[in-house]
């Protein structure tokens, strides 16, 4: 009975041991070390490169990031931004992150309104007021403080802090913001499902997420001048303007490459997000994603 | 089609064309990539001429079979050792003196056949050859008169365009010694030994005067 029991028992061992292996297998079978991939703009890049590759590719454009932006959007990337940021409302006495903004576009627009309404209303006591940037390039965060230092006032309604960060693996602790913006950021990003479960986990409740990303036109003869106009011109002009075609060229390409509005709204609920809705802007050129953490 | 190369249209090399043109003039000083550009979207044509020019000698035939290359700063480096009064102690001296790296120059992107990109590639690496041979410096007036010089050589739209549109940024005088004495003088030297024909590597240590003899490429007038 005893070598019967043991028998029994090498068995089930044995079973365990054979199906763990056929399971992992399993798994892994599609998603092999070797496999693991990303799309950096139409190049297949293994996944652990596109990280190093887009934090390369904004080293060299950090300077020149506003020329690019104004032309990779002729001039209306200050649109859309104004747009965000008045759609956000901001608040006197909240905590505001905004996120691979190093160079300060959305956080300066933030703390601008937030002076304006300190002149209009009378300023919370007791309540800390603050706007967090972070990127994950120091050299665009070193931009952003270059710029900081020019237009820092003494009376202003928040202080602007500088954080050098990965949009995945935010080292800010949980429900500290009260609003979590990202502009233009999240479609460099590798892992973008990551990147919102960080942006759910480090907004407090009620607190809201706002994207604003290029999007999908859908109107058929706005996409095709659209498509002409990004693929045939723009890193035309980033060699003329930046003497940098790759990088103009990678730009337009993440930008086809980035899910259309509808499938892009699934991944926020998927985060956790409610009341998920999104804007098209500028014929859908850019779009504006909104979320609340409830 | 070679390492670096951007395939484009027709209407991406027309923007380029346009914009470069208006950049490199507008600011030659920092942007002397744009003048590359030009001459990438324009030359084509002229390269092939060039290209057949080259295999009509010996010598040109040997730099498109070998393709030798200068764009290393190591070899740079080595050129301080050279005898004074050489070639290549004198080049040394005006890429040291200008802050120049040969590794820092634009590589050949929108050019569409592999040997006419070797064939601009060498051609901007002899550009600075050719300040040395002719003692140009690189001052607008000069390198616009280097720049007439390679026009009678190359054929290049860009050489040509260069040549004239720099004036913008002359005065009287300036202008005076172009018309009368750099352009004369690029003609002549025009008629030299072709600058991409030329096995420069070899020539470190040959005498400066001795080589400008050999080549029939004189010491230019210089800008006031």
């Amino acid at each position: 009975k005893l070598q019967f029991l043991y028998f029994i028992g090498i068995m089930r061992t044995a079973r365990t041991a054979l199906s763990k292996r056929v399971v992992g297998r399993r798994w892994e079978s599609g998603k092999s070390e070797e496999e693991k991939k990303a799309w950096f703009g139409y190049q297949s890049v293994k996944e652990d490169e596109k990280e190093g590759m887009v934090k390369k590719l904004f080293e060299q454009v950090s300077g020149k990031y506003d020329i690019m932006n104004d032309v990779m959007s002729a001039g209306m990337h200050r649109c859309w931004k104004d747009t965000m940021v008045g759609r956000l409302d901001p608040q006197l006495g909240k905590q505001y992150l905004d996120v691979a903004g190093g160079t300060g576009d959305v956080a300066f627009r933030i703390l601008d309104a937030l002076n304006e309404k300190l002149m209009t209303e009378p300023p919370l006591s007791a309540t800390e007021a603050g706007i967090t940037i972070s990127d994950i390039n120091g050299k665009m965060l070193e931009q952003g403080e270059i710029r900081y230092l020019d237009r820092k006032k003494a009376g202003d309604a928040a202080p602007v802090n500088f954080k050098e960060a990965n949009a995945e693996e935010l080292p800010f602790p949980d429900a500290s913001f009260d609003a979590y913006t990202i502009a233009f950021g999240i479609r460099n990003v590798t892992h973008i499902e990551k990147a919102l479960a960080e942006a759910h986990r480090v907004l407090k409740p009620n607190g809201r997420l706002l994207v604003l990303e290029f999007s999908h036109v859908e109107q058929e003869t706005l996409r095709m001048l659209y498509d002409a106009y990004s693929m045939n011109v723009i890193p035309a002009l980033g060699q003329l303007f930046a003497n940098d075609w790759h990088s103009y060229q990678y730009l337009v390409e993440s930008i086809r490459k980035f899910p259309r509005q509808e499938e892009f709204a699934g991944m926020i609920r998927e985060a956790g997000f409610k009341g998920v809705s999104y804007d098209s802007l500028t014929f859908g050129v850019v779009a504006l994603h909104s979320g609340w953490k409830l | 089609m070679y390492p670096g190369h951007i395939p484009t249209s027709c209407a991406q090399k027309g923007i380029l064309t346009a914009g470069a043109a208006v950049g490199a003039l507008l600011d030659p000083w920092r942007r002397g990539d744009l003048v590359g550009v030009l001459g990438e979207t324009t030359g084509v044509d002229a390269l092939s001429g060039l290209r057949d020019k080259m295999k009509e000698t010996q010598a040109g035939r040997r730099i498109l079979h070998e393709r030798p290359t200068f764009d290393t700063d190591s070899v740079l480096k080595k050129l301080k050792e050279c005898k004074e009064g050489t070639f290549g102690s004198t080049y040394y001296r005006y890429m040291e003196s200008n802050g120049f790296k040969p590794s820092e120059r634009p590589p050949v992107q929108f050019i569409d056949d592999s040997e006419l990109a070797y064939v601009m590639r060498r051609y901007r690496e002899t550009h600075d050859f050719a300040h040395t041979l002719t003692a140009l410096n690189s001052s607008v007036a000069a390198e616009m008169v280097l720049k007439s010089f390679e026009w009678h050589q190359t054929g290049m739209p860009m050489c040509g365009l260069a040549s004239l549109g720099g004036a913008i940024h002359l005065n009287t005088n300036q202008l005076h010694y172009l018309v009368n004495k750099g352009y004369p003088w690029a003609r002549q030297a025009g008629q030299g030994e072709l600058i991409t024909s030329v096995m420069w590597e070899e020539e470190w240590d040959t005498n400066l005067d001795e080589l400008r003899q050999r080549l029939l490429i004189p010491v230019a007038p210089l800008p006031p």
